[in-house]
């Protein structure tokens, strides 16, 4: 045996009412007055009054007819519709995109759709809902949830990413959550059209809530910083992408001071180039369109300045080809003996030769024979991996008299002939690192026009890494090689803010969401870093919501109704206080 | 209990007025409009047949050889009927018993320091009887007799039984009552009364609680001479309902008394009996 609804014991609540309202029961005063004459008049009148006593009369009566009533229209388990969401789960899928922040009539589209949020929320009954942020990566910030009020702190807790929103990856993960049960999938953003859905298998409903409106825009397409001859320079790309005539005041500035500053006009939907001719020399530049748009976090750029590695250490015995084909692609070349590798070289790319791996200097390099003790003369076929240095190189075409076999370095071969390793690429403490296990002398490579470009491809891949700090998209994560000693990052704002730090061994770096210069403290330097939007979120298009995979053709669309019927409690609760007001009238008689 | 000699010796200077041109039978001290043997001269007459010879004034004869009749004012008792109503709702509140009490032994005393003749009837009084006295040496006593009646059971209604005890020839009859019993009935008991052609004086007294109910809550309010029960919640507003159903009753009573020309006083026990009857009662006419 068991209790259905053991909720009901709570009943007994009236129980015990009952049992207060015996004790407190109304009790008369026994009290000698010399004539009741008055009294009794007045008692009668009192009561006698027209409307009580029409009532009272039959107040008994009425009271019982009630109940009766209450209790048979509580048994006929009335119920009407009320407006509801359709389905049992829910999924919202919220663009954070920056797009969204574009303003439409004073309120960013983002907030525009956390209201929507907040209207369909509030609509729920015991529905699951589920809330999913397309970043560039889809996030699931609530699973089946069903306390609203958990609901509405993740909604009200929503914020942009800034991030490019892959909608269709998010979109996609929704529908792999909606896989059994009443499902309706809820889709807020600005600009996906039913194409884009097209490839979404089921058919559970899904509406999209296009916020926002066509707007204007003028958006700072790129800004780039270069150095050419000691002078710095920059050029800027600017798009009026609105259906008017614009005119955007360019500004740059670096640390708070302007230093440039040009008015262009640009015509409805063209690109307009702008050329800064000179520059201070400073860490980072901000440029900024100065316009009357609706989206306003395309209108700032940053550049970074960053100290190019033009020097290259030749350290030991290098190969004079070496030498004179870095200087034809540019590079600084400075000749170093063995002994002074101690030296600060973090300012250009290491080349060694003949230099055991235990004695490499900490820094992006290029190794010739590490380990020259066995030399093997190559007879088979050049083997070459499909590696972005060898585009252009055609380097099995190289002939190659012998090569030194090693076995004590362990980086990935990138060209082989048989099992004897040529060239090996990869990393070493945490940098890039190249391995030539053949003298350069021994070949005739030197003479094949693919020498420089190998060696300006491999240069380019060893400085890359280096470079690796500048620019990040919103949120972007990104793995930095780092020394075991230097692992501590702080991130700052550009105006000293702390914003967090990273154990860069244990974890990949996350850049910040909001674009914006930022600083890193890392072994007491700072280095200034920009997180700039991505280039597909330069635009703000506009769709119009629509729907598809309705079940119900109804005008008003995401509310279809739920039958509410709590209602018969409530009658019965009414009948019992009723009953109640029944027991007090009879137990006064027909005395008030 | 006792009223102070003091208050005695200013209630012997005191008499009750009364215009009424019909006297007793007795002789006493008031004087009456007839002509009587008082040593008060009138006037003179001439001597008409039949007149007693011993009548004339044989002085005047003398001076006018013409019969005149000297007259003399006569000097009378009247007889005052005090009528206490001594039903249950009088004595369930003791302030008010005692100053009914004392109002009426106090004019009983009046009444007997006077000369004049008393009958005092405690209406309901049921072991108690009547008295009838005349003369001023029974005053003491008929005070001490009327501020120790003490009574203790239940009785009928003061209407009733006054009924029984209505006599006629009174120069003066005083009803003393609460008034708490209908209207209707006390408008055919006055309109009896008032048949009699007498002065009467009707003193309603009620006490301060009756005025002003002090209970609060939930009451059961049992009627001291039926027995009857009210449950009444008292609330200001039901207090006022109340009041105004007072004065309502107190009004029409006291129209009724008008109508049949009878002198309404009302009291309540907030005065003392001695401030009442040395200052009100002197203002309002009753006694001089």
């Amino acid at each position: 045996m068991g209790l259905m609804n053991p909720l009901f014991l709570l009943l007994a609540f009236f129980i015990a009412s009952v049992l207060i309202f015996y004790m407190f029961r109304k009790r008369y005063e026994n009290k000698m007055i010399p004539s009741n004459l008055l009294w009794e008049q007045l008692m009668n009148e009192w009561q006698a009054s027209p409307w009580i006593d029409k009532l009272q009369r039959n107040l008994l009566l009425f009271l019982q007819l009630l109940i009766l009533l209450l209790l048979m229209f509580a048994l006929t388990r009335p119920y009407w519709m009320t407006k509801g969401i359709e389905g049992e789960h829910i999924i919202l899928v919220v663009d954070t995109s920056a797009s969204m922040s574009a303003l439409h009539d004073g309120i960013t589209r983002f907030d525009e759709a956390k209201e929507e949020i907040s209207a369909i929320i509030k609509d729920l009954k015991h529905q699951e809902v589920t809330i999913i942020t397309a970043g560039s990566v889809p996030n699931l910030l609530v699973n089946k949830e069903v306390n609203i009020n958990r609901i509405k702190k993740v909604v009200d807790g929503l914020k942009l990413s800034y991030e490019y929103s892959d909608m269709e990856k998010a979109i996609r993960l929704a529908n792999s959550l909606a896989v059994n049960k009443d499902t309706s999938l809820f889709v807020f953003s600005d600009s996906i059209k039913a194409e884009d859905l097209n490839g979404m298998t089921g058919s559970i409903p899904i509406s999209v809530f296009n916020m926002g409106n066509e707007g204007n825009n003028v958006s700072l397409k790129s800004f780039g910083i270069g150095e050419k001859e000691h002078h710095v320079t920059g050029i800027s790309v600017i798009e009026n992408q609105s259906k008017e005539l614009k005119t955007a005041t360019l500004l740059i500035n670096t640390n708070e001071n302007n230093v440039f500053e040009e008015k262009v006009t640009i015509e409805p939907g063209e690109q307009k180039f702008v050329k800064i001719p000179k520059l201070p020399v400073s860490e980072y530049y901000k440029a900024k369109i100065e316009v009357n748009d609706d989206y306003s976090i395309d209108n700032e750029l940053i550049a970074v300045s960053r100290p190019s590695l033009v020097k290259v250490y030749l350290v030991g015995d290098v190969s004079p080809f070496i030498m004179k084909g870095l200087e034809n692609i540019g590079y600084e070349t400075i000749q170093m003996t063995e002994e002074d590798v101690e030296r600060d070289l973090s300012d250009g790319i290491v080349v060694v030769e003949n230099i055991p791996m235990e004695k490499w200097p900490k820094r992006p390099l290029l190794a010739i024979t590490p380990d020259n003790n066995k030399e093997i003369t190559i007879q088979s076929e050049i083997k070459t991996e499909n590696d972005p240095v060898f585009q252009y190189v055609e380097f099995n075409k190289t002939f190659i008299q012998s090569a030194f076999s090693s076995n004590n370095i362990n980086l990935p071969v990138i060209a082989k002939s048989g099992d004897i390793p040529l060239i090996q690429k990869g990393t070493v403490n945490g940098l890039p690192a190249m391995v030539i296990q053949f003298p350069i002398e021994n070949t005739d490579w030197p003479l094949h026009t693919g020498f420089p470009i190998f060696l300006y491809q491999s240069f380019q891949w060893l400085a890359a890494n280096e470079e690796f700090f500048g620019f990040f998209l919103p949120g972007e994560h990104r793995w930095l090689n780092v020394d075991a000693d230097n692992n501590e990052w702080k991130v700052f704002t550009g105006n000293g803010k702390f914003i967090e730090s990273f154990n860069l061994l244990e974890e990949s770096f996350t850049a910040p969401q909001k674009p914006g210069i930022y600083q890193t403290v890392a072994n007491e330097k700072t280095m200034y870093f920009a997180v700039n939007l991505d280039d597909r979120e330069k635009s703000i298009p506009y769709s119009p919501s629509f729907r598809i995979n309705q079940p119900l053709k109804e005008s008003d669309q995401n509310v279809v109704n739920h039958p509410y019927d709590g209602l018969w409690f409530w009658l019965v609760f009414v009948a019992l206080i009723v009953l109640f007001i029944e027991w007090e009238v009879m137990r006064r008689g027909t005395r008030i | 209990m006792m009223f102070s000699h003091e208050f005695l010796a200013r209630l012997r200077k005191l008499r009750l007025v009364v215009e009424s041109k019909r006297t007793g039978a007795h002789k006493g001290i008031r004087r009456s409009h007839k002509f009587g043997t008082s040593l008060e001269f009138s006037d003179f007459r001439t001597y008409q047949p039949g007149d007693d010879v011993r009548l004339v004034d044989w002085n005047v004869y003398g001076r006018t050889r013409r019969h005149y009749i000297k007259r003399y004012l006569d000097e009378q008792e009247i007889n005052v009927a005090i009528f206490l109503d001594c039903t249950s709702s009088m004595r369930a509140l003791e302030t008010k018993w005692l100053l009914a009490k004392k109002i009426s032994a106090a004019l009983s005393y009046i009444t007997l320091v006077n000369e004049d003749r008393l009958s005092f009837s405690p209406i309901s009084a049921l072991d108690t009887r009547s008295i009838e006295r005349k003369g001023s040496i029974y005053a003491k006593q008929v005070l001490s007799d009327i501020l120790q009646l003490q009574l203790s059971a239940r009785t009928s209604t003061f209407i009733k039984e006054i009924e029984t005890n209505l006599q006629k020839g009174k120069q003066l009859s005083i009803i003393i009552t609460d008034g708490m019993e209908p209207i209707a009935e006390y408008e055919k008991l006055l309109f009896k009364i008032a048949s009699v052609k007498s002065k009467i004086l009707f003193i309603h007294i009620l006490s301060k609680e009756e005025i002003e109910p002090g209970y609060t809550g939930d009451a059961k309010l049992i009627d001291s001479e039926l027995e009857s029960e009210v449950n009444v919640s008292i609330s200001p507003k039901l207090v006022s309902n109340y009041q105004l159903r007072l004065k309502q009753h107190n009004e029409r009573l006291e129209h009724t008394c008008r109508k049949h020309h009878i002198q309404y006083l009302f009291l309540n026990d907030e005065k003392t009996a001695e401030e009442l009857l040395l200052s009100d009662f002197i203002t309002w006419g009753i006694v001089q």
